[in-house]
């Protein structure tokens, strides 16, 4: 039983969703697969004096919209995995989804869109979304806004998401051309979260060069990204930029699990290889 | 007694040695079984404790108002309260080893000495009144300087009990030959190493729960919860309470898990008591994750020296350790680290040794019993220490272990500290073991192209069982009484409970054995001190082995009854009935046949006639006590707890990856020797459980404290348990070795495992990373961090 | 605000139980409905004893509130009458699959829930599915073998 007393709506559209919000400003919380919020609740650390759960709202599709595909707020990891669209336009997400630990009762409940307003730095989420150049749509009373995942994530635990919005969907922008993708986590055991991840993508760019973008999680509060353009196999270019990246943290992110020792240690050699990794996957 | 004449080609087949299913195995697949949650009613008070927040500290004031205006806040109680109409609550252990008195109460009076400990109880009508209004209660603390580091704490000269002192709760001193001249003889190669061993937690999935109810026309107690020992808990409770122990009930229903915890001494178990009186109502407490957490076990330091000459004999060890039991509360886990010292060198012969243990008290939570009780730490060591000496030697370990093996015909031998180690057959196990490893993953070191590098570990772990230490409430027996009602049921009623083993199972099959049932016609009842003869529970792996042997003398005391009885109908000899599968006959004339149930009746309908001669009642109680314990000191000065020594020897195949520390099991295989096994898939299942308990203490589970003395870890997400994707199956051969010390052969099961995987993964993580680098591997458990820190040349 | 009672689908009936944002589902499960197979090691997500199905899909109950729930079918062990799930109990008893029991109905519960989506899985199928529900007791093997039993038993 959740101790203290809140009041709890299901509304029925995102306009009523959002006039909640509106009302209740900092005091109330969006309730989306609720792996992360009931818990917390359940412990005392989070104590909204209202509670707006979206369950009513749909929002579990994942659909195309020109340029982008659309993941909705209430899409679960489980609906990645079961999607054609994400399996042809953003495999690196369903090689995530596959990854994440807890079961299916985690998966078929757990929200990306949720995963990344909790901004754990430490979770899967930031780093894919993040290589992915993904959007957060939000709604308010006051309209819509779109804010690129690099600026929307501000910190551990904290984003650019005001008390009166909900995270209403990702946007995805699909690949053009040809590209690569490869993801890899670094876990202590099952029942760890994740403490590195490195999620990169390599895309066509002009005159036969390749664009990559590499993006670590877990070595700082916010996902650090390194982008660089490759003209041949295996250059120093990609070096300097891991060295770029993974050198001269300012501020490294620490948690219960893994210090920032093990995090500087443990997150160069596996995104060297998951660079590697994607870079034969595109030249092949 | 008769049931021994009987010709036993009659009274087949036999279900012991045999895995029969559980008995009520029903029951748990269907979630009837009853937990200690469930019996909670609608209208109890919930008992919320408000806990310190500081590691040391004096409480200058306590604020309660903003508690009191909570609805549903019934009352709050803090010790100055509690004191005067309670008494401190004794230890199930006695306290003669420590250095003065301690009086231990549920609620700290004027000075918290750990975060965690209980300051004031808070009762509402809901859990969720009870915890705001326990947040809303204001404790103003004048914080002290905490005594945290063990090794400073020996020699501080600020204490966690001030009476004593000191905080050296005990020291042992164990010594056997000329330890120290050993080391300095020119011939032999020494090896010194270090091993720190960080706190771990019991961990079970169900948490403790009491309801404590006081009917005050009868003016008596019945406390209901997760107890694993309830008649020592009816004796700390109503020696806490001022009550006489025939005033206090304690019923344990089914226990989901303990492995030490649910053991005597928490402090709630004499709150919900005492507020239950005080208020008059049915008061409910239930254990949060966090509050699970508090029990600590396992955290102590090593420094060891192991010498050998060049040929691998080894001929002398020491060590040096210092465990950190935090604040010594009721419980008894302090006397683990007793028993890591007593254990050593387990299997191996070494003429010289010397080990000096020092328990420190600092200002951290209690130690409460964990699974493998000191013996897994103590073979950790050893088997550290022989795996550094092979590299020294540039030997094969397992042929250094070979070597130095106590033989087969050296059983019963004398391990430094007194025990005396009943039987066993070591080096066979090994060589089947080392046979057992058919299609593993070779040996490898990491390449540029593949960065996971396999290494094999191997372990021997000695797993003394039984314990009976002197002063223990109770010390080394166990009681059980049979009858056989008029309807012909046959009922054990046993002094020991089943977290979740399945002793009463193994109690049907013995007893139904001598009766020539099936087990599952066999009631057994546990763990209700208004059922249940007097005795100690679960604990020490010693339950089967000795209510068991209890068990059977009942049985065969009722039986002979019975073959009166039914010698008078049979108009035959006593010694010649025959009980087999509800039937009763003589061999003489197998074709007339009684019914059990109908020579049951006879002994209460007609005892002038057919029952003649029938000693009654139909039921008899029956204590064993264990055999091969010594409590009058040897010439030595020592004495011997431990009746039984089982011992397993494992072997691992990990995978480690260079690039990030860490480590996967992929291969795991051991040999087990428990002597006579009642029911082997149940003992297998103990080791199993146990090895995968032993690799989660040696590769995750790490219970942090900060600077301050916090707990950092609070939650399943952050204290790392085993799950399935982490363990591969664990395949078990099996030797047997009978005690003779036991009439049945028997001994314990159920600890054994823990210390071997800790070990012999520890090892295989070695073998992987190679022995330069394993040389720095000095802390357990072995993170990633620490096993990059050792590839890198550094210490952990 | 609103009616103070709440309408649940509980193996298969309607019950009803107060309206009561505060509740998770596995609070009124336990407590207003009595359903004391389903049981609580954790209240984070963490452990699985808690498991139970929610619209024919495995849920920990203490991840849900009881309010959000309304209109779902909810079925706990002790409403679970199916072909697959007796074989699985009869599998956990061979195979020694349980030893305290605490665990077994959320373990019971994952498993009916791989065995109906993939009839055929292999062990780390198996192990990955209950990789939300925690045994401290049976080092997993005893489980893994009963779901594997009843799966090729199909």
């Amino acid at each position: 039983m959740i101790a203290h007393s809140f009041e709890y709506v299901a509304p029925s559209s995102m306009e009523e969703a959002v006039s909640y919000l509106t009302i209740s400003g900092h005091s109330a919380a969006v309730l989306g697969g609720g792996t992360m919020l009931l818990p917390a609740m359940s412990r005392s650390e989070e104590r909204p004096s209202l509670l707006v759960d979206l369950r009513r709202l749909g929002l579990t599709e994942i659909t195309e919209r020109t340029a982008d595909i659309i993941i909705g707020a209430r899409t679960t990891y489980d609906h990645i995995l079961a999607s054609p669209l994400t399996q042809r336009a953003a495999p690196i997400l369903v090689s995530m989804a596959s990854g994440i630990t807890g079961g299916r009762s985690i998966t078929g409940q757990g929200t990306l869109v949720g995963s990344a307003c909790y901004a754990n730095p430490a979770s899967d989420i930031p780093a894919c979304l993040a290589a992915l150049d993904a959007r957060v749509l939000l709604a308010s009373d006051s309209g819509t806004r779109e804010l690129p995942i690099r600026e929307f994530l501000l910190g551990g635990f904290r984003t650019a998401r005001r008390t009166d919005e909900i995270a209403t969907a990702l946007a995805i922008p699909k690949p053009r051309g040809q590209s690569a993708w490869a993801y890899r986590k670094v876990k202590l055991s099952e029942s760890s979260w994740p403490i590195i991840t490195v999620a990169c993508l390599v895309a066509e760019g002009s005159e036969g060069s390749a664009d990559v973008t590499i993006c670590i999680g877990g070595l700082a509060a916010t996902p650090l990204v390194g982008k660089c353009m490759v003209e041949t196999e295996g250059t120093g270019s990609l070096e300097t930029m891991l060295r770029h990246v993974t050198e001269k943290i300012a501020a490294p992110w620490t948690d219960e699990l893994a210090d920032a020792e093990y995090r500087a240690l443990a997150a160069p050699p596996v995104a060297r290889r998951v660079l590697r990794e994607a870079l034969v996957k595109y030249n092949a | 007694m008769s049931g021994d004449a009987l010709p036993r080609d009659f009274q087949g087949p036999k279900s012991v040695g045999t895995s029969v299913p559980r008995l009520n195995a029903e029951a748990f697949v269907t979630g009837a079984a009853v937990y200690a949650a469930d019996v909670i009613p609608s209208d109890v008070l919930h008992l919320r404790v408000v806990r310190s927040s500081y590691a040391r500290a004096k409480i200058i004031s306590i604020f309660t108002k903003d508690a009191e205006r909570i609805p549903g806040f019934v009352t709050f109680v803090s010790a100055s309260d509690m004191w005067q109409f309670t008494r401190p609550t004794p230890s199930r252990f006695s306290k003669d080893r420590f250095p003065g008195p301690l009086d231990v109460r549920p609620l700290a009076l004027d000075e918290v000495k750990y975060v965690g400990e209980p300051v004031i109880a808070v009762l509402a009508e809901s859990p969720a009144a009870a915890r705001l209004a326990a947040e809303l209660i204001t404790i103003e603390y004048e914080p002290l300087a905490p005594i945290l580091n063990p090794i400073a704490a020996l020699t501080a000269v600020e204490y966690v009990h001030p009476q004593w002192k000191t905080n050296v709760a005990a020291h042992d001193v164990i010594r056997v030959g000329d330890p120290e001249s050993e080391f300095f003889r020119p011939d032999v190669v020494t090896v010194s190493g270090k091993l720190t061993v960080e706190c771990s937690t019991s961990a079970p999935i169900e948490m403790r729960s009491y309801v404590a109810e006081w009917d005050p026309r009868a003016a008596r107690l019945k406390i209901q919860g997760a107890f694993q020992m309830p008649h020592p808990s009816r004796w700390t409770i109503a020696h806490a309470l001022g009550l006489k122990e025939s005033q206090v009930q304690i019923v344990a229903q089914n226990i989901g898990g303990t492995f030490g915890l649910k053991m005597v001494g928490h402090p709630e178990e004499v709150l919900v008591g005492f507020l239950a009186m005080k208020t008059q109502r049915r008061v409910a407490f239930v254990e949060d994750r966090d509050e699970c957490f508090l029990a600590r076990g396992r955290e102590q330091t090593h420094s060891f020296q192991i010498a050998a000459t060049r040929d691998g004999r080894i001929t002398a060890f020491r060590d040096r350790m210092v465990a950190d039991i935090g604040a010594v509360g009721a419980g008894g886990g302090w006397q683990m680290a007793l028993v890591t010292a007593a254990v050593m060198p387990t299997v191996y012969k070494i003429e010289n040794c010397l080990i000096d243990c020092s328990l420190a008290t600092t200002n951290k939570s209690p130690w409460q019993g964990i699974r493998g009780y000191g013996k897994e730490i103590g073979n950790l060591v050893v088997e550290r220490a022989v795996e550094l000496l092979a590299a020294a030697l540039s030997m094969d370990p397992n042929e250094l272990r070979r070597l130095n093996l106590n033989p087969s015909d050296a059983f019963p031998y004398r391990l430094p500290s007194g025990m005396i180690v009943d039987s066993g057959d070591y080096a066979p196990a090994l060589k089947k073991l080392e046979g057992m490893r058919r299609g593993w993953p070779a040996q490898r070191a990491a390449t540029a192209h593949d960065e996971t590098a396999i290494g094999h570990g191997f372990a021997f772990e000695l797993t003394p069982e039984g314990a009976a230490f002197p002063g223990a409430v109770p010390s080394g027996f166990e009681t059980a009484t049979v009858k056989v009602d008029p309807s012909g049921e046959i009922t054990v009623l046993a002094s020991i409970t089943s977290p979740g083993g399945g002793n009463e199972t193994g109690l049907a099959q013995l007893v139904g054995d001598v009766f020539g049932a099936a087990p599952d016609v066999i009631t057994v009842r546990q763990g209700d001190t208004e059922v249940t003869p007097f005795g100690g529970g679960n604990s020490s792996s010693r339950s089967l082995m000795l209510c068991g042997a209890a068990a059977v003398a009942a049985a065969q005391d009722v039986l002979s009854k019975l073959a009166r009885c039914a010698a008078n109908l049979l108009q035959c000899d006593p010694a010649e009935t025959v009980f087999h599968d509800g039937e009763v006959f003589s061999i003489r004339s197998p074709e007339k046949r009684l019914i059990f149930g109908a020579v049951a009746l006879a002994v209460y309908t007609h005892p002038f006639s057919s029952g003649d001669g029938v000693e009654l009642p139909l039921q008899s109680t029956k204590s064993y006590k264990a055999q091969n314990v010594r409590h009058v000191p040897d010439e030595q000065g020592r004495i011997n707890a431990y009746p039984s020594y089982p011992y397993s020897v494992h072997a691992a195949a990990v995978e480690v990856s260079h690039d990030t520390g860490v480590v996967r099991v992929l291969k795991y295989s051991v040999v087990h020797d428990c002597g006579t096994v009642i029911n082997p898939a149940l003992v297998d299942g103990q080791m199993r459980g146990a090895v995968v308990m032993g690799i989660g203490a040696a590769l995750w589970e790490r219970m942090e404290t900060d600077e301050n003395g916090r707990k950092v870890n609070d939650r399943l997400k952050n204290y790392l348990l085993p799950r399935a994707l982490d363990v591969p199956a664990i395949e078990i051969g099996n030797q047997l070795t009978p005690s003779m010390f036991h009439p049945l052969g028997m001994k314990g099961a159920g600890e054994s495992g823990v210390g071997g995987a800790m070990a012999c993964v520890i090892n295989a993580v070695g073998d992987a990373i190679g022995a330069e680098a394993a040389s720095r591997l000095d802390t357990i458990p072995a993170t990633p961090l620490r096993i990059l820190r050792a590839l890198r040349g550094a210490n952990s | 605000m609103r009616e103070n009672t709440l309408t649940l689908i509980v193996n298969g009936s309607e019950r009803e139980v107060p309206r009561d944002a505060q509740l998770l589902l596995v609070d009124v499960l336990r407590e207003d409905l009595g359903l004391k197979a389903t049981h609580i090691g954790c209240l984070s997500g963490d452990c699985g004893a808690c498991s139970v199905m929610i619209d024919g899909e495995v849920r920990k109950s203490c991840l849900n509130l009881a309010v959000a729930t309304e209109g779902r079918a909810v079925v706990t062990l002790e409403g679970q009458g199916s072909v697959i799930m007796r074989a699985l109990q009869a599998a956990f008893i061979s195979a020694n699959a349980f030893q305290c029991g605490f665990c077994t109905a959320g373990m019971l519960m994952a498993a009916a829930d791989l065995l109906k989506r993939n009839p055929e899985p292999g062990t780390e199928e198996i192990r990955q599915a209950i990789s939300g529900n925690l045994c401290r007791c049976t080092g997993y093997e005893p489980i893994v073998n009963a779901i594997q039993e009843v799966a090729q038993r199909k």
